[in-house]
């Protein structure tokens, strides 16, 4: 008799437990990878396809099934790569000089306007649809879209498309570090003086 | 709350005393500065977005007029303080810390002064609405004149809250400024009048009143004390508050006078109080009394490289370099550095020719002895100092070390931008670290950080709806492709009726071929033969094949690669399709061969080429082998037609040439017949045409493909009871093929 209390009684339970796990797992289902998501959101979304990945999002699902390594993302540079491995916990490494070198500024294409032909090549590049214009009529980039990929610059067939360094405005502007201690850091920088008339 | 007021002033935390420096500029009266040459207005004087230019390059304007007004809610209007031309209108320095230029209106002062006729104004301003009132002194351009420059109509916004005190900072606690002990000395009256003004538009009448200023300004409390017995206000309290650094700040001031603290990124309106500088209250005064906009200012010109240190009344838009004229000029060797607004909260200008804003309080020219040397930094001994200064009750130590580190997340956590920039840390600090200058520096890289993000969510978001985009544009035109398919086999089968009728006549030579044609491929394929089901199977194959092709291409695009690149690969599949179909093909006769070709280039050519001329040309190379070749591909896309319509309607009038049952060797004999029959027939009639086609370019091509389209489409239409059943389809083929060809000469003139 005993026995069968026992039977019963974890048959009662199994029965209760799997109730719930079942009823969870239908509850609470995670739509998609959420890595892949965490991922894309520390890429620099320049698009630019320097990984070899057409995008930021495949070079994040592509992270996250371990075909590509975290440091393929020269827009990113060596910020991107110490979040990701943060994010994935492996020890961060130096950026891959195969898909390219991290630019000192951020950059922004500009179409010399005179030159364009209207060919519509470079709006087909752009992968944020930062390009204006029409077939025949002159193109133009808006400079707030623009992530700097120069991707439209290689399909110019007219060559009018130069990247330039984004301008520093009263808006952009940002103070800079200061000079460490003179024993810790060797000579600090002259300071800046009026020059007085 | 209101027995708060009447507690014991309770002092703010922190805090330092500093050598005051005072005497050197308090000591004279104010004294009123010559009008410049020039007036150089920047738009952008105030927190919040610049002001728009009204004015143009070569205007006349006149004092008080607005030159630029206020863009969005939070901006301010500039007038010229001057009559006299605008000269200029560019990019100039202005008093910032980074030395950037920004945009500003030059007037040329013609040393008239003429001024226009006031804005509405007058002692009734009683009954005006709140909001009225402070319309007017939005429009008269006025901000916090105490140095932050936040527009004083959008302080002033109550917002429904309950109000219980309002706050006059007249507390100026850095060392060397005394402009606002000046303006109380001199304009006592204007700040105690400005009180009624206050509390109309906050919408309490009996609001209580503090106007706090530091012990020292003996002289200025007298004066208010008088005006306000004068003015007969009541609940009007002026209260000397403790000279420690930084009384004056808004917060600290608070604290002070009412025990309360302000939020953690809140607002004085959020604890129910109001504060506003005795700058800005004479500024309202004038503006609503006597409707003068805000074109002048005082401003403290001291430090020990100046001749005559002292107060000026100084047109906004002076050049500082003007006004140290004014004060007799710098100290002959002496001038070390020169600063805007005090020495703890101003910044170092790197040439006097900016000018004098509504924010600018001080032009501080220090000579050697009174500036810190820069170089003289050592190590952080943990002594802790800056901490016991703090008037925020932040660790300044730890947030230097984050700063110095690029820790800026652990910065943040510990409240960075609760600091107010005050340098009392930097004051206090034996190692005479810069610490202001690290807490700058994090704050400014997490903005940029924020910034970034902003700027890198937005672009994730466009790349998205481009890849969705890029996606419905192909699976649309892929509706349109079998939309035409459909329409062409609706219409083809009346057609085909027609054309066998008209086969006895031979009317038309071009049609004749086409129904020949038509006819050799509708035998071709039902005949049942071996050949046939062979051929047949490999167009299934090469269509599939194709197919995939496109495919792939279409994953191409979603790539960031140009859409060129990808035409250039769809080709290359379908060129391979080919090839590959062609070594199959061996069975078939050469002429069959070059027909397939054709016809799939053919078919490429009309698919692409809007997007790609490469690869129309690719195909173009192939297909202009010889001008027969051309008319036979033309013949064969229209049996290609036939073909569709057949699969579709298997109309019993192609049926009766496919009930010979042929050898598979005879068919492909009568086959190749019919394709060479094909090539000089049509060459026969459209002579014309033959000349063009000899020279063919990837445009005339696909004129010519598109004029053959157009042709069969209008026979289509011409065909009594095709007309009524197809016309929009047919019409649909006409445009397209027009489009196409549209596209193709396009590509062709680059």
């Amino acid at each position: 008799m005993s026995i069968l209390v026992a039977v019963l009684a974890l048959a009662g339970l199994a029965l209760v437990f799997g109730v719930i796990l079942g009823w969870s797992s239908v509850r609470f289902k995670v739509e998609g990878d959420p890595i892949v998501e965490q991922i894309d959101a520390l890429l620099p979304q320049t698009q630019c396809g320097q990984c070899t990945f057409p995008g930021c999002r495949p070079y994040a699902t592509a992270i996250a099934n371990g075909e590509a390594d975290i440091n393929q993302c020269p827009p990113g540079g060596e910020a991107t790569i110490h979040n990701l491995a943060d994010l994935l916990g492996v020890e961060p490494k130096p950026l891959n000089p195969e898909n390219g070198v991290e630019k000192d500024l951020p950059m922004l294409a500009i179409i010399r306007e005179d030159e364009c032909i209207g060919c519509t090549k470079c709006i087909q590049a752009c992968p944020v649809d930062a390009i204006l214009g029409a077939a025949k009529q002159m193109h133009t980039v808006i400079n707030d879209e623009c992530t700097g990929c120069e991707l439209c610059v290689e399909p110019c067939p007219v060559d009018c498309i130069d990247m330039v360094p984004v301008k520093t405005t009263l808006e952009n502007w940002r103070w800079s570090q200061p000079p460490g201690p003179v024993s810790l850091r060797g000579p600090v920088k002259e300071p800046v003086t009026a020059e007085l008339k | 709350m209101l027995a708060t007021l009447f507690k014991k002033p309770a002092k703010f935390t922190g805090g330092i005393k500093l050598p005051e420096r005072k005497s050197l500029s308090n000591g004279a009266e104010l004294r009123i500065a010559p009008l410049p040459a020039q007036l150089i207005h920047p738009l952008g004087q105030h927190i919040g977005k610049a002001a728009k230019a009204c004015v143009a390059v070569g205007d006349r304007v006149l004092r008080n007029q607005p030159i630029a007004l206020g863009d969005g809610l939070i901006s301010a209007d500039v007038h010229a303080a001057s009559s006299g031309t605008v000269s200029a209108i560019e990019s100039r320095p202005i008093a910032h810390a980074s030395g950037l230029l920004a945009p500003c209106i030059v007037i040329d002062c013609d040393q008239e002064d003429e001024a226009t006729e006031p804005a509405p104004h007058g002692n009734d301003f009683l009954s005006l609405s709140s909001d009225e009132l402070r319309g007017r002194i939005r429009s008269a351009g006025i901000v916090g004149m105490g140095g932050a420059a936040f527009p004083a109509a959008v302080k002033l916004n109550a917002r429904g809250r309950a109000i219980d005190t309002l706050i006059l900072n007249g507390a100026e606690c850095e060392s060397y400024i005394t402009c606002d002990d000046m303006l109380a000395r001199t304009q006592a009256d204007e700040i105690i009048r400005s009180i009624p003004i206050f509390r109309h538009i906050l919408g309490v009448p009996n609001l209580p009143v503090i106007v706090a200023l530091e012990d020292h300004m003996q002289q200025a409390i007298a004066e208010l004390r008088a005006a306000l017995e004068k003015s007969g206000l009541r609940r009007v309290e002026i209260r000397a508050v403790p000279s420690i650094y930084p009384e004056g700040g808004e917060k600290q001031l608070i604290q002070t006078l009412t025990g309360l603290e302000v939020p953690t990124g809140g607002l004085p309106l959020d604890i129910g109080l109001v504060c506003q500088n005795i700058g800005t209250a004479a500024a309202v005064f004038r503006a609503i009394v006597h409707g003068e906009p805000l074109t002048s200012r005082i401003v403290t010109v001291t430090g020990e490289a100046v001749q005559q240190p002292g107060n000026y009344e100084v047109r906004l838009g002076s050049k500082v370099a003007d006004i140290v004229a004014a004060a007799g000029g710098y100290k002959v060797g002496k001038p070390a550095r020169l600063i805007m607004g005090g020495a703890m909260m101003g910044f170092a200008l790197k040439t006097d020719d900016v000018p004098i804003v509504k924010g600018s309080n001080c032009v501080l020219v220090a000579a050697a002895e009174e500036v810190r040397p820069t170089d003289s930094t050592m190590p952080c001994i943990r002594c802790g100092e800056c901490a016991e200064v703090c008037p925020a009750s932040l660790l300044p130590q730890q947030l230097y070390w984050h700063a110095r580190g690029d820790e800026f997340d652990k910065a943040k956590n510990l409240n960075l931008f609760d600091c107010i920039e005050c340098g009392a840390c930097a004051q206090a600090c034996p190692s005479h670290i810069p610490l202001v200058q690290y807490y700058r520096y994090a704050k400014a890289e997490i903005w940029a950080e924020e910034r970034e993000k902003a700027k890198s969510d937005a672009a994730r978001e466009r790349h998205e709806f481009r890849l969705e985009r890029v996606e419905r544009e192909e699976r649309e035109k892929l509706e349109r492709q079998k939309q035409r398919q459909a329409a062409l086999a609706a219409s083809k089968k009346p057609d085909a009726a027609s054309s066998s009728a008209s086969n006895g006549a031979a009317s038309d030579p071009v049609k004749a071929a086409l129904a020949k044609a038509a006819a050799a491929k509708a035998k071709a394929s039902d005949s049942g033969g071996a050949m046939s089901a062979i051929e047949k199977a490999k167009a299934t194959a090469k269509q599939r094949q194709a197919d995939a092709a496109g495919t792939s291409a279409t994953a191409e695009v979603a790539k960031p690669a140009s859409a060129a690149a990808a035409a250039i690969a769809k080709a290359k599949a379908a060129a391979t399709a080919t090839d590959s179909d062609e070594s199959r093909e061996s069975a078939l006769t050469p002429a069959q061969k070059a027909i397939a070709a054709a016809k799939l280039k053919a078919r490429k050519a009309a698919g692409n080429s809007a997007e790609s001329p490469t690869a129309q040309h690719e195909a173009v190379e192939t297909a202009q082998q010889t001008p027969a070749q051309l008319a036979i591909e033309k013949a064969r896309a229209a049996a290609r037609q036939k073909e569709t319509s057949e699969v579709a309607s298997a109309s019993p009038a192609e049926d009766k040439p496919a009930k010979k049952s042929l050898t598979p060797a005879e068919l492909a004999i009568l086959k190749a017949k019919a394709a060479v029959k094909k090539s000089q027939q049509p060459s026969a009639p459209s002579a014309e045409s033959k000349p063009a086609k000899k020279s063919l370019s990837p445009a005339e091509l696909a004129i010519l493909k598109a004029k053959a389209a157009a042709k069969k489409a209008d026979k289509e239409l011409s065909t009594p009871d095709a007309a009524s059943a197809t016309k929009s389809p047919a019409q649909l083929a006409i445009e397209r093929a027009k489009a196409a060809a549209k596209a193709a000469q396009q590509g062709n003139g680059e």
